[in-house]
């Protein structure tokens, strides 16, 4: 199966208060249309790799490909637009522009990337915020949302550019489990039908024995990757 | 560009959802344009006063006969060998004549150059006036009248009589108000004036004028050129300056040139003789700007906060904006383009508010006895200071909006969203 990502001896350090190693020697690949969890304790490091995964955090050792391209050393105006066309990031705390509608928060990345008219735009960012069962909510300003709603309107965010791969960092920590299935179907629906790929941090067990493959790190390291049944 | 239009988005929503910060930010900006602009027009109005009032009383071209120590000595065009060293000590002028030789022939043709508005002859007698126990230095111009009105128009500076009046009296002056003032004088008064020759003669009041300017309307009278050419025992044709109005005031120092170079009499054109005048205009047009830039960089300084403000309140919206794909140029147009804003709408209002001022100040009455036309302080609406106003609104908010913008643009995503 062809891949959408590998990183190659990944190694991160903090120098604040003190020099000490978060990422050490990560190696991993992910597959077109492969559903990975990343779980470990916290303070680990995970939320540390995703930021180097996503192309946002680029002081690191090692090497990171991304559709076949090299993203280790690229520019940063580079990357943004890079993220904007591939990447669907879905933060740790549901990361909403507070003063702009539901709607309009996940409109923006589509029109940063202007390939389709806003009309054509708004309605598939409504499509999106009815998969998300928010359709409702949709010109309500963000900040008038409840956590798990915002984080649903961040997950349709995420979704608008029909990105190569779909990066969160636990998008279901703050839904109840009935949601959080929800959100599960939807994600694996696509890694299935559109072939995209996703990598989620999450504490949710049960969730991550249902993904395709979890990688286990202790430590900053990847001490287990293993496919589930 | 295909972000223009998120990017301008963002914007109206940033400065909509900071109402009050929107608001007072560009107040500071309007007061500055504002203010701007009623002060430039002010203070030019009352220099286009001054200078209206100086060109009023003061010919475009003066011709002369200049008394001056010739530069070359006698003694040193008789003595030119190389070897030898001629110094004339203390060297004085010549008892020249002082009048303009073929002055009337000269005037006439003058008179028919296309450029020219209006000539006159002028003859000049120095006098002391006495009026019962005062006697007062002065000196009776001796004019073309009715030319004279042509060029300075005389008559709407007539206070008291009529000029005709003077025209009509055998040795009838029309005298300064100010020194009518102080000798006590009034139409229809006889005054008698002692000439340099000692002889004193009796000259009546027909008329008094003041033209605004203490240094004429306190030693000056005017007569007709007969009258001052018979006081000084002088010919028909005797005339010591000519005053010339032309048809455009930008004519005047070429025109000189060529007076001077053709009849070889001194011609002054109007900015020699008013070099005073106009130092004082260009200084009064400095004070105008440093004030008003000093305004509109307080008002820079307003938006330079208020962005700086707005940086720091955005920067998780400006995180958010990257991790989405917003590279450093799109958040610092974002920024810029709220500092704009901020400029244009406070310029335009700063617009209003600069016409309203000045309607404002126009309509306060202020009259001046030396200005007779004047009924409210002098304005001037040039269209100028509008451009400059909103012109320089945009560029003061955008050099204010540049440093808070430049350092949105290096925000470092990862920072703001770890928290
Ligand atoms: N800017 C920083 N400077 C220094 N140390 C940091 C910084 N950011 C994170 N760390 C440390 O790096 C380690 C990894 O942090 P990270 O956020 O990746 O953990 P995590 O696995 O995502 O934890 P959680 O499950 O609680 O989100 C932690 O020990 C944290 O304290
Ligand atoms: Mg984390």
């Amino acid at each position: 199966m062809p891949h959408v990502l590998h990183a190659e001896h990944i190694n991160k350090y903090y120098h604040d208060p003190v020099t000490f190693q978060v990422l050490n020697d990560i190696s991993l690949t992910i597959n077109k249309g492969e559903f990975v969890s990343i779980v470990g304790k916290s303070g680990c490091g995970k939320s540390t790799l995703l930021y180097i995964l996503s192309t946002m955090d680029t002081d690191y050792k090692g090497k990171l490909e991304i559709n076949g391209e090299l993203i280790t050393g690229q520019q940063q105006n580079y990357l943004a637009h890079f993220r904007n066309q591939h990447i669907g990031f879905i933060f740790q705390f549901h990361f909403l522009l507070q003063e702009f509608t539901v709607l309009q928060n996940v409109m923006i990345p589509a029109l940063k990337l202007g390939v389709h008219t806003p009309r054509e735009i708004e309605q598939r960012a409504m499509e999106k915020l009815t998969l998300m069962g928010i359709a409702d909510q949709a010109n309500k300003p963000a900040k008038n949302l409840s956590g798990g709603q915002q984080q649903r309107a961040a997950i349709a965010r995420a979704l608008i550019n029909n990105p190569t791969i779909i990066i969160g960092d636990e998008p279901t920590g703050n839904l109840d489990s009935e949601n959080s299935i929800i959100v599960f179907d939807i994600l694996h629906e696509l890694t299935h039908t559109h072939g995209q790929s996703i990598i989620i941090v999450t504490h949710d067990s049960e969730f991550a024995n249902r993904t395709d493959r979890i990688i286990e790190m202790h430590d900053g390291h990847i001490v287990s990757s293993h496919s589930t049944e | 560009m295909k972000s223009l239009g998120v990017i301008a988005q963002i914007v109206k929503t940033h400065l909509l959802s900071r109402k009050r910060q929107t608001v007072v930010a560009s107040l500071g900006v309007t007061f500055g344009i504002g203010l701007y602009i009623a002060m430039a027009g002010f203070m030019n109005g009352s220099n286009k006063l001054t200078e209206d009032l100086m060109l009023s009383g003061t010919p475009h071209i003066h011709i002369y006969n200049d008394v001056r120590v010739d530069t070359q000595q006698v003694a040193q065009r008789v003595f030119t060998g190389k070897e030898q060293l001629v110094v004339v000590h203390n060297p004085k002028p010549q008892d020249k004549p002082k009048n303009i030789k073929d002055g009337m022939q000269i005037l006439s043709f003058i008179k028919n150059d296309k450029r020219v508005y209006g000539a006159s002859p002028r003859v000049t007698s120095q006098v002391l006036y006495n009026y019962g126990v005062s006697e007062l230095p002065g000196t009776i111009l001796g004019v073309d009248l009715l030319e004279e009105n042509k060029l300075f128009a005389l008559r709407d500076k007539i206070t008291e009589g009529t000029l005709e009046k003077v025209l009509a009296t055998d040795n009838g002056i029309m005298m300064g108000g100010g020194l009518a003032d102080k000798m006590n004088v009034h139409v229809n008064d006889h005054v008698t004036v002692t000439l340099t020759s000692g002889t004193k003669i009796t000259l009546t009041v027909c008329a008094i004028f003041r033209l605004g300017f203490a240094f004429v309307d306190n030693v000056q009278s005017y007569a007709t050129v007969n009258t001052v050419q018979k006081l000084l025992h002088k010919d028909k044709l005797y005339i010591t300056d000519i005053n010339i109005k032309l048809n455009n005031l930008n004519d005047a120092k070429e025109y000189s040139k060529e007076l001077q170079a053709q009849f070889g009499y001194t011609a002054d054109d109007w900015e020699t003789t008013n070099a005073s005048v106009l130092v004082g205009i260009v200084l009064r047009n400095i004070i105008t700007y440093t004030v008003s830039v000093a305004m509109l960089i307080v008002a820079g300084f307003g938006i330079y906060n208020i962005m700086t403000m707005m940086m720091y309140e955005k920067m998780k919206d400006i995180a958010i904006l990257k991790a989405i794909g917003f590279d450093a140029y799109d958040i610092r147009r974002i920024f810029l383009g709220e500092a704009l804003a901020l400029g244009v709408i406070g310029g335009c209002v700063g617009l209003l508010m600069g016409l309203l001022l000045s309607l404002l100040l126009y309509s306060i009455p202020y009259k001046n006895e030396y200005l007779p036309g004047m009924e409210h302080l002098p304005m001037d609406f040039s269209m100028w200071y509008y451009i400059v106003g909103i012109v320089f609104a945009l560029a003061s908010s955008a050099t204010a909006g540049w440093f808070p913008a430049r350092k949105a643009a290096h925000v470092d995503p990862v920072i703001i969203i770890r928290g």
